[in-house]
């Protein structure tokens, strides 16, 4: 790798980059010390530059910055580190999840499409066990807030769709050895509500405006783009990984 | 000490301080700093030192932030709203000092992405070949992306000309 001196021919004038680099410590080269010592044009350009980044140093200190509650951000940082922890077999809705992979995988072979769509009422039955009764819409499948949704990707491009755009949360999509797209949704603060709704070439997820959620996405190699839209908004469109940030505006 | 808090004691004050001059807004900031940490306590960084780790994945938060919210036709140019991370105003003494703030906030928003982060975590005293990796350049380069930062910044930003 090129110190920022090294480019400079023995007994030439350093550059700023390079001058700044010896002000920093970050040249150690001999050559360079030896130059800014007999040259008087080089020494007053370092006195130049160490006092630019002195006057820098001052201006960026009249930005405020209040220390962070550290029970607050260390609760909220627990949260969300535990949820990501736990083991998948022992979430609750696992069954829901493992039910999902099945019904997407095999709704994509049209032969058992009719055989899927007769099974379908009676798997939903097993995947909402233990939820609060809500209305279920038939072309639909959903697992509960805190859960893992994993089910097939049906083509090189991925829609998630977010009914609303909540007040602050992330969306992380990663890339994943996996050939099923997975879906997590994590440290919802409390105000719970958020649902996966998987659709073809598209996962939906019912969240409320007041949402502080985390939602974390893992697509296989063959989803080359994956758009984003919160609330009929698209906010992101590109290939993975990508950080998403879901917050709504002042 | 739990892992957590031992990683808030080395590293928020530096980390914060950095993604509120980068993003302008207290509260990004933490949510930006929440996630750097969740994700280093989620899977340990493998080569790059920790630090440098949450530096990165705090940037990344901030900078893909800005292009949403610039999607969205807003900037995070420092006119936030302030929170219970904002320091406690005085009012009499707060006008000169929130229009230092400004000159100061709007003066980094005229640098480009790879100039801000480079000129900010030098301040946070990261190492030329550290900054050269994290903004995908060489460290030859970079200090002359950093010297014309800071002659930029200086210039917008300090009253006395005559000592630059």
């Amino acid at each position: 790798m090129t110190t920022p001196a090294a480019a400079q021919t023995p007994g030439s004038h350093l550059s700023d980059g390079a001058l700044l680099a010896l002000y920093d410590g970050d040249d150690a080269l001999e050559a360079s010390h030896v130059h800014v010592a007999q040259c008087v044009d080089c020494r007053s350009r370092l006195d130049a530059v160490a006092a630019r980044a002195s006057a820098v140093r001052r201006s960026l200190e009249s930005i405020p910055v209040s220390p962070l509650n550290e029970n607050e951000f260390l609760r909220r940082v627990r949260a969300a580190g535990a949820n990501r922890a736990r083991p998948v077999w022992r979430r609750p809705s696992w069954q829901a999840a493992a039910a999902v992979i099945v019904v997407a995988a095999a709704a994509a072979a049209s032969p058992i499409r009719a055989w899927i769509e007769r099974r379908l009422e009676r798997s939903r039955a097993e995947v909402v066990a233990g939820s609060p009764p809500r209305s279920v819409d038939s072309a639909r499948t959903e697992s509960r807030s805190g859960a893992t949704v994993s089910f097939a990707a049906t083509g090189p491009a991925f829609t998630l769709r977010f009914d609303s755009l909540p007040a602050a949360g992330l969306l992380t999509i990663d890339g994943t050895a996996s050939k099923a797209i997975s879906a997590r949704v994590a440290s919802g603060a409390g105000t719970g509500g958020d649902d996966f709704v998987i659709l073809p070439g598209e996962l939906r997820v019912r969240n409320l405006a007041s949402s502080r959620a985390t939602y974390f996405v893992s697509v296989p190699s063959t989803v080359t783009r994956v758009q984003v839209i919160v609330g009929g908004r698209p906010i992101y469109s590109g290939a993975p990984p990508a950080v998403v940030p879901l917050r709504s505006s002042p | 000490m739990d892992r957590a808090a031992e990683l808030f004691r080395n590293h928020h004050d530096a980390l914060y301080r950095y993604l509120v001059r980068l993003s302008g807004d207290p509260d990004f900031a933490a949510d930006a700093a929440q996630e750097a940490f969740v994700r280093l306590l989620d899977r340990a960084p493998v080569g790059p030192t920790e630090r440098a780790w949450l530096f990165k994945v705090g940037t990344n938060y901030v900078l893909e932030g800005r292009r949403t919210a610039a999607r969205r036709g807003r900037l995070l140019d420092g006119r936030g709203e302030r929170t219970m991370a904002d320091a406690p105003r005085d009012p009499h003494a707060g006008v000169e000092a929130d229009e230092r703030r400004r000159i100061v906030m709007a003066a980094l928003a005229r640098l480009n992405d790879k100039e801000r982060v480079a000129v900010l975590m030098r301040e946070e005293g990261f190492s030329h070949r550290e900054i050269a990796e994290a903004v995908g350049t060489t460290t030859g380069s970079v200090g002359s992306l950093l010297a014309r930062a800071l002659q930029r910044l200086a210039r917008e930003t300090t009253f006395d000309r005559d000592a630059l």
